[in-house]
């Protein structure tokens, strides 16, 4: 729906854009008419254009005529590369431009192909973030092709500029996303004696019901990434949580142990898309300094889905609601995502938005010429989808950092998974905790995100400081800051905390 | 994060086998799980846990100080030289 709406904003700016630029060529044009200056056909300098840099001098020449012309999105623009051959949008009005140097003399240039242009070109100029290049289709002809960009770095359609408010309600509704994926994986573990006991298994069998849940995971998150840089972040969301929750319907009401792991499993195939492409929404909404504290505000929604999970379902168990409740509980909270995603969640993929401004190029103007960075892009959806199958296999024989980071993740989530089964046999054994309660200490876990919450500021101020270091050090502002910045999050703690933590609940574990 | 931001492009590659392999692990650890705790006494089980993470602690230390000259060393990472 939100989608819906974007689509039709950028077709009014791109019809407003053109209307602008029109008038600015008109202008630019009209100047040379009332000099009177002899008129040439620049369409054999066409090809030649196409390979030479358009000179940042005559830009600024332009300005000096165009003062009254000037929109605010001109102002400060860096010079981008212009196209040099327009649409046929006017009459072949041909006319030459004189130039004007900055003490407003005027200076008749001989009009070379490189001054001199026509309306056509003019306009070219004017359309700001278009881009001309020489493109070679699928179907192999060779054609100039215009690759529509942003109208400027400041273009309020770039979901970079967009309000810190709306920004950070795609954030918490990818956010949603992921508690809903997340939380279902462990809320199983929380009826785990009920279920054993209900399909006649033991409860380590039982415990697949988790397991083959982040299985599905694991196997899942390989093929999201491709698919949501060619279609667009939000169709990827609804259509993966359409079908999981189909899957989640088909757990809750499957009639045999089998068929409801395989259903988990599913389920886990769908459910891990949002997650993995959430990461891309986040970089699709926020520059590196302020994903500082934006991908904080994520996790922090996102990764306590599974300690949320137990929780949720904590009560479901000893209670008289069958098990199959907790899937049924799911599937409500994931239908609530759902529409919150239709209705009111903006599409983020820069790239997919430039395609609607490029269809609405093509459809103002008539001119089938006008084409989208994702458009031109030479590999297929299939090419990619085979290296992002790959390459991560590659990559591990020689990065050390993928290897130690995936090690260092891996043996944090496998604590904090064996602790689903094993706070049972912590709490309920020694301590006589009823299962309700047991699950409820999940939120304990929760309570120990907060001091991420508080140290956010610190690092923040940080991450500022070390990012003027940066520019202090390379002469060069506006750098990101460097990745290692991210790691005080760990280093302020959670690394010492966590085996800490295990010891001491290891040896506190006693009646007494 | 510190993963994303060391690979920039390949930022989902590298994204992906972290997931891949977290998941796989945590799905076979919810399995293993029950049988761990039922064997050992939850005392040792924590224990064992908390050795392994243990020796995992240092990691964001170890990238803290070398991972510029690890970054340089790869081909598929971000690096900026100064």
């Amino acid at each position: 729906m939100l989608s819906y709406l974007q689509y039709r904003r950028i077709g009014q700016a791109v019809e407003r854009q053109i209307e602008r630029d029109q008038e600015k060529a008109k202008a630019l044009s009209s100047y040379t008419q009332q000099l009177g200056l002899p008129t040439r056909t620049p369409r054999g300098a066409v090809g030649q254009r196409q390979e030479t840099e358009q000179p940042r001098n005559s830009q600024a020449s332009q300005e000096s005529p165009l003062e009254k012309l000037e929109t605010p999105e001109d102002h400060g623009l860096p010079p981008e590369p212009e196209a040099t051959e327009t649409p046929p949008l006017e009459e072949e009005i041909e006319d030459s431009y004189p130039v004007e140097d900055n003490a407003n003399n005027i200076m008749v240039r001989i009009p070379t192909h490189r001054t001199h242009f026509s309306e056509r070109t003019a306009l070219g100029y004017s359309l700001t973030g278009v881009d001309a290049r020489m493109r070679q289709t699928n179907e192999s002809e060779v054609g100039h092709v215009f690759v529509v960009e942003w109208e400027g770095p400041e273009d309020p359609l770039k979901p970079h500029n967009w309000s810190h408010g709306s920004r950070i309600w795609a954030t918490l509704v990818v956010s949603f996303i992921a508690f809903a994926g997340t939380a279902a994986s462990s809320i199983d573990a929380a009826v785990l004696p009920q279920y054993a006991a209900y399909f006649g298994v033991s409860e380590v069998a039982g415990s697949l019901a988790t397991a083959m849940y982040l299985l599905g995971f694991a196997v899942g998150s390989q093929f999201a990434g491709p698919f949501s840089e060619t279609l667009g972040r939000n169709l990827i969301y609804i259509v993966t949580i359409a079908i999981y929750m189909c899957f989640l319907i088909g757990c809750g009401a499957a009639p045999n142990f089998g068929g409801h792991i395989t259903f988990r499993f599913l389920a886990g195939l769908f459910a891990s898309t949002p997650l993995t492409v959430a990461g891309g929404t986040i970089a699709d909404l926020w520059n590196p300094l302020e994903k500082t504290y934006a991908f904080p505000l994520y996790a922090f929604i996102g990764f306590a889905g599974p300690l949320f999970g137990p929780v949720i379902g904590s009560y479901i168990g000893p209670s008289s609601l069958s098990w199959r409740w907790c899937e049924w509980l799911m599937l409500i909270l994931a239908g609530v995502v759902l529409t919150i995603v239709v209705l009111g969640q903006p599409e983020t993929y820069a790239s997919l938005l430039l395609s609607w401004r490029a269809h609405h190029f093509r459809k103002l103007t008539g001119d089938d010429r006008f084409r989208s960075p994702l458009e031109v892009r030479k590999t297929s959806l299939w090419t990619r989808l085979k290296i992002a199958l790959w390459r991560p296999f590659v990559m591990i024989w020689t990065e050390p950092i993928i290897l130690l980071m995936s090690l260092y993740l891996t043996i944090l989530y496998i604590v904090l998974f064996t602790f689903f089964v094993g706070f049972e046999f912590i709490f309920t054994d020694v301590y006589n905790v009823s299962q309700g309660i047991t699950n409820l200490i999940w939120i304990a876990v929760f309570v120990g995100f907060w001091p991420l919450g508080i140290t956010l500021p610190i690092i923040y101020k940080w991450t500022i400081q070390d990012m003027r270091k940066q520019e202090r050090i390379t002469g060069q502002a506006g750098l990101p800051p460097i990745p290692e910045t991210r790691l005080w999050f760990a280093m302020l703690g959670g690394a010492f905390a966590v085996p800490v933590s295990l010891f001491w609940m290891g040896w506190t574990d006693y009646v007494s | 994060m510190y993963v994303i931001d060391s690979y920039a492009v390949y930022a989902a590659s590298a994204l992906s086998f972290v997931t891949l392999s977290r998941y796989l692990a945590a799905g076979g650890m919810t399995v293993v799980g029950i049988p761990f705790y039922r064997n050992m006494n939850p005392h040792w089980t924590l224990t064992i846990l908390g050795a392994i993470s243990a020796l995992m602690a240092p990691v964001p230390f170890v990238f803290y100080y070398f991972g510029a000259r690890i970054r340089i060393k790869s081909s598929y990472a971000v690096h900026r030289h100064e």
